[in-house]
């Protein structure tokens, strides 16, 4: 009788610490990747509007440094990027979101945010971006999977946001 | 033993449910003491894992808002010059405070941020970080863009090497100087020897009446003297013929000779022209003795025109058979040698001992006619041919006071000699024409618009003048005394034709030697500081050609490119951008008003007058790359001083194409005396053309392999001129009328000839050498530095900029407290943790 009460109490416990675990270490990876998606994003107008491609057309401008070259190349086949004037959309947040996470593999960032017990994977997280006073601001709501979940009321809501400064 | 061991349960039995009661409760004590410690260490990891997790994001979310902080760049110096600093009204520790406590919060409670601050560190105004910045600016930029204008510089610098150093163009101008200070010498030595003939003559007149005088004097003695022994005779005659008639008072035949009245008559005559003789002679003596004396001075004054003429250096130039000089030195060898011929034929060479002895004799004679002459002295039975010996042998007969048999007719002489030096001097009209041409050609030249910009006026503050080398004053005062004294020169040559008169012929010979003595002078002027500035420029090109060859041009390279690229020049100011496409126009504008309409020529003889008139100014309107090589704060200065390096430059390259050319050679040979305005007028006219077409938007060889002031060049400089430079139809006809008068109205078929050369560069281009030749590395860092400045401070005017404040990068220094999962207030209000980070946040 007692060890049928004690014996919950106690798988409880350990229940109750492996999920701090869990919980710690998935916003630790999420805040992670969300830093370095806003910081990737406000340095994109500067990316599209100073980076200069030489254009046959008019040879009056050219690469600013040998950095600006290699970085025109290597965005050629990469039309996800926004300038000061245009806003950036939720799925180019999404995208470079994922990039960070999981270097731009979908399947495996979903598999990757399960893992971390978020409710609906990467489907469960909603982006949203916002821009003013020249600042980018990029927020992520989530719901973290308790171990125990009792009536529903085993999912944590986070709410993150990050605010980085556009490079216009 | 079976026994033992159920009396050893039983036992125990009892014991336990003495004192244990058996298993009641007995698994909440063993899970009570199990999970203490299981609590604890668990709790423990579950907040270390925290605080390395939040230390780590706090590091990140440090590192964001470090980016965020320096997003705030300098959009106006990004834009102009590829410079990236921190905005000068960023407060950098609030913003970097604002984007750390925002962002903190996606940690929740996890951390709480304690203090923040943030400074600016590594501002441009330290050179090496401005340094560091442009190259990486101009690392693809630069070298592009030179591809696109068809600019190797290497290239550049091996043909420079090979031109300069190869050729040893140090070398020729030294030779160059060498026979124009000869030469000169050579004429001041003649102008001092044409002064001692002139006053040679004047003595020589002046002896030349005195002898007359004399030989006067002593007919008139011999005269009386005759008279005297006639007299003699006839009071002999008459004592005979009383002695005859026994006459008793007749005593002594002598002594009634000798007493007659017409005896003592004749006696006092004797002695009256004796008397005048004597001062003759004396006057006589005094002249001779200034004649010999005038001879002396001349023949000191030829020795030392001959050694002057012989100590000219006629080395040839660019190794070739030309030899500057040579009409004139030949010319200058003639007169001297022909002075020597008539001197030698009237004095002979051992006058010296000659004038002491008829000096000597003079001197005798005097004393001699000093005493009374006495009338027993001479015989009346003596015939005219006995009195002559007599007189001879007495010392009364005029001294022979000639040194050679040829010096009869000294002044003659010498009028014929000024006439045949007049001969060898004049100029046929044809070639006085064709030269003077030349020089109305070069002074043509001299007016055209071109020295500077007068639109790019602008004075800045004095706090920007970074000490220059202003070559103006070196060339505008030369190249004008130069061609004036050329210009008398040759009319001075010309007018020997209708001058008559020995003083007129010699003081016109006289003037012709001045002019070319000021000729030459002011080339020698104008070379040896050609010579100075060449002396660094040859330093600095043998450094850059180490660093070529070693692989080390590139960082110097680059400098200079941007610099080249990135800033407005005379040329390009109204119509260029920079490497980033910035509009030149906007950097005139920052002065409010824009580049305003030119008023004065800009011409070398407007700036030689003085005309040129600064505004002062809080930029310059466009003339920033003549900055980076001047180093004044006065625009035109600077555009002035950057003609005059250009003009230097083309001098040096051109130095040896000009003595090789045969049109140049063959011109010189018929000039005579004014061999020299040849190739002075070319040595200085074919620099300035070349540098009028440059600053007028042309194009010119580096090195070419024509010359343009001949005949066959001078239309080709025409067409050329008038396609670029702003020329008046006024300056076009009168270039046209001097082209073609100097060219002997022969209009050679210059289409077929071929004028062509090495790297055919533009302003910019040429300016670009000069900038790696003439400055060096910090002193080109801090004059951009100046212009950064400039150009911002006039951009932000009212705001204010300071280089000083424009900073690289942020320094922060944050401190945080790493708050426990369970708040208990009192117990956990300040965190048992502080997390202190900095960090460098640079572009």
């Amino acid at each position: 009788m007692e060890t049928s009460i004690v014996l919950p109490f106690f798988i409880l416990v350990i229940v109750f610490i492996y999920s701090i675990f869990v919980i710690v270490n998935a916003q630790n990876t999420i805040t992670h990747a969300l830093i370095q998606a806003t910081d990737s994003l406000a340095m994109d107008a500067y990316l599209t509007e100073n980076v200069s491609s030489y254009d046959t057309s008019d040879i009056t401008t050219f690469w600013n440094s040998l950095t600006d070259m290699v970085l025109d190349i290597a965005r050629m086949d990469n039309s996800e990027y926004f300038s000061s004037t245009t806003a950036a959309t939720s799925s180019t947040v999404k995208k470079r979101f994922i990039g960070y996470l999981t270097g731009g593999d979908e399947d495996a960032a979903a598999k990757k945010l399960k893992s971390l017990s978020i409710v609906d994977g990467l489907d469960g997280i909603s982006f949203q971006v916002t821009e003013s006073d020249g600042n980018i601001t990029v927020t992520i709501s989530y719901k973290i999977q308790y171990p125990i979940d009792v009536l529903g009321l085993g999912k944590i809501s986070m709410n993150q946001s990050i605010t980085a400064k556009k490079w216009a | 033993m079976k026994e033992k061991l159920q009396e050893a349960f039983r036992c125990w039995n009892q014991w336990s449910h003495r004192y244990v009661n058996g298993t009641k409760g007995a698994v909440s004590i063993f899970l009570a003491i199990c999970m203490i410690p299981l609590l604890s260490i668990s709790a423990l990891l579950v907040e270390s894992v925290r605080y390395q997790n939040a230390v780590e994001l706090l590091q990140e979310i440090l590192d964001s808002a470090g980016l965020s902080t320096i997003a705030n760049y300098d959009s106006y110096l990004e834009e102009r010059f590829g410079l990236l600093a921190v905005a000068q009204d960023t407060d950098i520790t609030a913003t970097m405070s604002e984007y750390i406590n925002l962002n903190t919060n996606a940690l929740g409670s996890s951390a709480t941020v304690d203090s923040v601050s943030a400074n600016g560190a590594y501002a441009l105004s330290d050179v090496d970080i401005f340094e560091q910045q442009i190259l990486e600016y101009a690392e693809v930029s630069a070298p592009v863009k030179s591809l696109t204008e068809n600019l190797n510089i290497s290239e550049a610098l091996t043909e420079l090497q090979n031109k300069i150093l190869g050729e040893d163009t140090a070398k020729q101008l030294r030779n160059i100087e060498a026979m124009a200070s000869g030469t000169a010498s050579a004429t001041e030595a003649v102008t001092d020897m044409l002064d001692a003939v002139v006053t040679l003559k004047d003595k020589a007149e002046t002896y030349q009446d005195s002898l007359a005088d004399y030989q006067s004097k002593y007919s008139t003695f011999q005269e009386k003297i005759q008279a005297l022994v006639e007299a003699i005779k006839t009071a002999e005659e008459k004592v005979a013929t009383s002695a005859e008639e026994g006459d008793a008072e007749t005593t002594s035949d002598t002594a009634e000779v000798y007493d007659t009245a017409e005896v003592k008559e004749a006696l006092e005559a004797v002695n009256s022209a004796q008397k005048s003789y004597k001062s003759a002679a004396s006057t006589l003596k005094s002249d001779f003795s200034s004649y010999s004396s005038a001879i002396t001075t001349s023949w000191t004054k030829i020795q030392s025109a001959s050694n002057s003429v012989s100590k000219v250096n006629s080395t040839g130039v660019s190794g070739t058979s030309a030899t500057v000089s040579s009409s004139t030195v030949d010319w200058i060898s003639e007169t001297v040698d022909d002075i020597v011929s008539v001197f030698e034929t009237l004095f002979g060479s051992d006058y010296e001992s000659k004038a002491a002895e008829i000096d000597s004799a003079l001197n005798t004679q005097i004393n001699l006619l000093s005493n009374s002459f006495v009338a027993t002295w001479v015989d009346s039975s003596w015939s005219d041919t006995e009195l002559t010996s007599w007189l001879k042998e007495a010392g009364y007969w005029p001294i022979d006071t000639s040194f050679t048999s040829s010096s009869s007719g000294v002044v003659e002489r010498l009028g014929e000699l000024a006439s045949t030096l007049a001969a060898k001097t004049t100029l046929d009209s044809t070639t006085s024409l064709s030269l003077s041409s030349y020089i109305s050609l070069a002074k043509n030249l001299c007016g055209l618009s071109g020295v500077y910009d007068s639109s790019l006026n602008a004075e800045v503050s004095s706090n920007y003048n970074s000490g220059a080398e202003l070559y103006a004053s070196l060339a505008t005062a030369s190249i004008n005394s130069i061609l004036d004294a050329g210009q008398n020169l040759i009319d001075a040559a010309e007018s020997l034709a209708t001058v008559s008169g020995f003083k007129q012929i010699i003081e016109a010979i006289k003037s012709v030697v001045t002019a070319l003595y000021n000729l030459i002078k002011g080339l020698v002027e104008l070379i040896a500081g050609i010579i100075t500035f060449l002396a660094d420029m040859i330093v600095q090109l043998v450094a850059l050609v180490e660093m070529l060859a070693s692989g080390d041009l590139g960082r110097y390279y680059l400098l200079a490119a941007y610099s080249t690229y990135n800033l407005p020049n005379r040329t390009n100011a109204t119509s260029g951008s920079s490497l980033s496409g910035y509009s030149y126009k906007k950097v005139a504008q920052l002065n409010g008003d824009g580049i305003p309409s030119a008023t004065i020529a800009g011409s070398l003889l407007s700036y030689a007058s003085g005309e040129s008139q600064s505004v002062s100014k809080s930029t310059f309107y466009g003339a920033e790359l003549e900055y980076l090589l001047g180093g004044t704060n006065s625009e035109i200065g600077n555009q002035t001083a950057v003609f005059m390096a250009l003009y230097i430059e083309r001098f040096i390259l051109n130095i040896g194409t000009v003595f090789s050319d045969g049109d140049v050679q063959l011109q010189a040979s018929l000039a005579g005396p004014a061999s020299w305005v040849v190739y002075v007028v070319l040595m200085i006219a074919e620099p300035l053309v070349d540098t009028l077409l440059l600053v007028n938007g042309g194009n010119i060889y580096l090195i070419k392999n024509f010359v343009y002031m001949t005949p066959t060049g001078m239309y080709q400089m025409l067409q050329d001129l008038l396609s670029c430079a702003d020329i008046t139809t006024q300056q076009e006809t009168q270039l046209r009328d001097n082209i073609n008068k100097a060219a002997n109205s022969k209009l050679l078929d210059y289409k077929d000839m071929s004028f062509d050369g090495i790297m055919k560069m533009k302003y910019e281009e040429h300016a670009m050498l000069l900038l790696m030749l003439t400055v060096d590395k910090d002193t080109l860092l801090k004059r951009l530095q100046n212009i950064v400045q400039m150009e911002s401070a006039a951009y932000y005017s009212g705001i204010g900029f300071a280089l000083t404040q424009a900073y690289t990068t942020v320094y922060a220094d944050v401190t945080f407290t790493l708050n426990p999962m369970l708040n208990l207030d009192t117990l956990t209000a300040n965190g048992l943790f502080r997390f202190h980070q900095t960090g460098y946040f640079g572009y």
